[in-house]
């Protein structure tokens, strides 16, 4: 015990982001010890009994688009999760009190939920974030967009995530977390209160997703080749030919995910613009903060000048190619109307030069592949070719030859 | 007749001779072409308008676009990738997927949620099914009668008969099976529904005629029963299926037939609809 003891003190001194982490717990758990008091409403999950049906694993129907709709919810998981303290009612504020349930509103996230924030003693909701995203680029108040369906929901992102504690983030000791929560219910003795506050802090410490997760996540509308179509932007599986996926793929540590780029430190996820806003961290203003990335955990490109941050990370695609092409497209025609948008965009957007290192591309590509066709072609030729040869060789030399003498050319 | 001679002697000549001829009165008979085209197309359509009105009249009958007319939508499902956020707020755990030694043959068609026609209660009767299969409340009525059938626990990972089951509130490591029982103690899963001919039956469902679906349905479904088991045949004392027996506790056998959950049965009983309904025939 004792060594195990010296050695975690002897960690703790050469780790000074752990003891500057500790310091910091402490002075947030004395911030809790005052405004603590405040938080009241700690509901016990499940006091409205929903569990008596909704613990059954299969429970759940079709629903009228067929979409397969699961109404069970595992209590132990709920519990771990950050909303965990939340009865139902909280988010499920309508048709709970007639069963079956008829007339259930959609969760709404800018719900307030009766739980006190501790900063401001005001009711807590997601308004706030909520409002940030519906103005962003994702977000449906935007009213230019003309296919609003396409446009993500708090739940196309997010699901209900379990609290993460510190055990794992630096090293993978539970006693850290044992002894940080240990010094916390010096004054805070309800363990479950502490605890509570506790995974709050440890969970929100760190980025949750694997970067390989985020590519998932954001591909998952991105590489929709018909969807972005529609929007006038372009699919981006060229970013899996860029050095960055391959390192993400391989799980290099810090390696650039798509928020490294287009959320970089200082800038929000649900507060994302089209590049043309200057409030973008890849407005052409703004890219070689962005490329550097300084401040960062990972400072990538300290040294990233305007011209190495104007190169493009995703290959021309489609855009570039239509803006090449200055094809008309009949304006007005439902069907048409994401070509056109396309093609309107893709003008705005993209420079001559652009087009011209478009071309420059397109006519490499088509040489290499002309080049390697006939290469390959001309190789299966000439084999077909001596195959030939060789039979007829073979047959003559069969035919006149008589097996003593050898065969000379 | 000389001149022709001359002429076929000549072919060279005589074809450069035609060839610039056609060229010189091309634009003018074209002229007469676009000239007469509208005439002769409207005096079709005249023909066609008094000898074969039903041509016009099919013509002008178009169908209605349904709300799914994509044909590529079903192939669209196949390609779907499961998206990263599982679409699910509350996380699903392992109890949801699970599998089972002897998965329900009914699902393949009638998926993983079978019922949908009673909304009051199509989500109850859904995750009784979790761990009670179909046929425990499906084929009551079709149970062989000269052998004995009871219910009993069948282990979800081995297949095995057994009475060690682990969990509670649908989340058990077993699942509850029509056993058939016969004279010399030899016990089977009674199964009303041949895997092999349902099988068989969406091999050649293609080549039916809607007649012989229709026909082969039934004769799939011959051992199914009219009417499942009702809610309140289950949950009251003395019922359908013997709680105790199959190894609940007491005070959970108390509980399934306490007037908890009959109250929340016979409140739905007057909702209930039954699969089929009888015209007056009896």
């Amino acid at each position: 015990m004792t060594i195990i003891a010296t050695n975690y003190k002897e960690h703790l001194v050469r780790s000074l982001t752990v003891q500057t982490i500790a310091i910091f717990f402490a002075a947030v758990c004395m911030l809790f010890a005052v405004q603590g008091l405040h938080a009241s409403s700690e509901a016990l999950p499940d006091s409205e009994n929903c569990l008596y049906c909704h613990r059954y694993p299969q429970m759940g129907r079709y629903d009228e688009n067929g979409k397969k709709r699961i109404f069970y919810v595992n209590e132990r998981i709920f519990a771990k999760s950050v909303h965990g303290k939340l009865s139902c009612k909280s988010c499920h504020v309508s048709g709970l009190d007639q069963i079956p349930h008829t007339d259930i509103k959609k969760v709404d996230c800018t719900t307030k939920c009766h739980i006190k924030e501790p900063s401001t003693n005001q009711e807590f909701s997601h308004a706030n974030v909520v409002l940030k995203m519906e103005t962003s680029v994702h977000g449906r108040r935007n009213k230019d967009n003309p296919y609003p369906e396409d446009l993500p929901d708090c739940k196309s992102c997010h699901d209900n995530p379990l609290y993460a504690t510190l055990d794992g983030m630096w090293c993978d000791n539970e006693a850290l977390s044992n002894e940080t929560l240990a010094r916390c219910t010096v004054c805070h003795v309800r363990k479950e209160w502490a605890e509570s506050f506790y995974t709050h802090f440890t969970h929100r410490m760190r980025k949750k997703r694997a970067q390989k997760d985020i590519v998932q996540l954001c591909t998952g509308c991105h590489e929709d080749r018909e969807k972005m179509n529609r929007h006038g932007l372009e699919s981006i599986e060229t970013y899996k030919d860029t050095y960055h996926w391959k390192q993400v793929k391989y799980k290099v540590e810090n390696a650039p995910d798509c928020l490294t780029c287009h959320v970089p430190v200082g800038h929000s996820t649900h507060e994302m613009y089209a590049q043309t806003d200057p409030r973008s961290p890849l407005h052409m203003n703004n890219r070689v903060s962005t490329c550097s990335h300084q401040g960062g955990i990972q400072v990538c490109h300290p040294g990233a000048t305007p011209e190495f941050a104007m190169g493009r990370v995703h290959a021309y695609g489609a855009k570039a190619e239509l803006a090449a092409a200055e094809t008309t497209i009949k304006i007005g025609d439902d069907t048409d109307k994401s070509k056109s948008l396309v093609q309107i965009r893709a003008k705005k957007e993209i420079s001559d030069k652009e087009i011209f290192h478009y071309e420059v591309l397109r006519y490499l590509t088509l040489i290499y592949k002309v080049l390697i066709g006939s290469t390959i072609g001309f190789m299966c030729l000439h084999q077909f070719l001596d195959y030939r040869r060789t039979r007829k060789r073979m047959k003559h030399s069969h035919h006149s030859s008589h097996p003593e003498k050898e065969d000379k050319i | 007749m000389l001149e022709q001679d001359s002429q076929k002697n000549n072919k060279n000549h005589g074809r450069l001779h035609r060839i610039i001829h056609f060229i010189k009165v091309l634009p003018q008979n074209m002229l007469k072409v676009i000239y007469l085209l509208p005439f002769f197309l409207f005096g079709l359509w005249l023909l066609q308008m008094v000898y074969f009105p039903k041509v016009e009249f099919k013509q002008r009958v178009t169908i209605v676009k349904p709300i799914i007319d994509d044909v590529a939508f079903f192939r669209k499902m196949l390609e779907t990738k499961p998206a990263a956020a599982k679409g699910y707020f509350h996380t699903p755990d392992e109890y949801v997927t699970q599998g089972e030694h002897y998965p329900p043959l009914c699902s393949n068609c009638h998926g993983s949620y079978p019922h949908s026609k009673e909304k009051k209660i199509r989500s109850m009767l859904n995750f009784h099914s979790g761990f009670i299969a179909c046929a425990v409340c499906h084929a009551h009525e079709k149970m062989p009668e000269n052998a004995k059938v009871s219910f009993s626990w069948v282990d979800r990972e081995t297949g095995t008969i057994t009475t060690q089951v682990e969990g509670e509130y649908g989340k058990y490591s077993a699942k509850i099976f029509p056993l058939k029982i016969h004279k010399n103690g030899l016990r089977e899963i009674f199964q009303p529904v041949s895997a092999e001919a349902a099988q068989e039956f969406i091999r050649l469902k293609q080549h039916f005629t809607p007649d012989q679906i229709a026909e082969a349905k039934i004769k799939l479904h011959g051992n199914i029963s009219q009417k499942p088991v009702n809610c309140s045949e289950c949950h009251v004392k003395d019922g359908y299926m013997n709680f105790a027996d199959l190894g609940f506790t007491p005070n959970r056998v108390r509980h399934l037939i306490s007037t908890e959950v009959v109250g929340l049965v016979e409140k739905y009983k007057s909702f209930y609809m039954p699969n089929e309904i009888d015209f007056g025939k009896k």
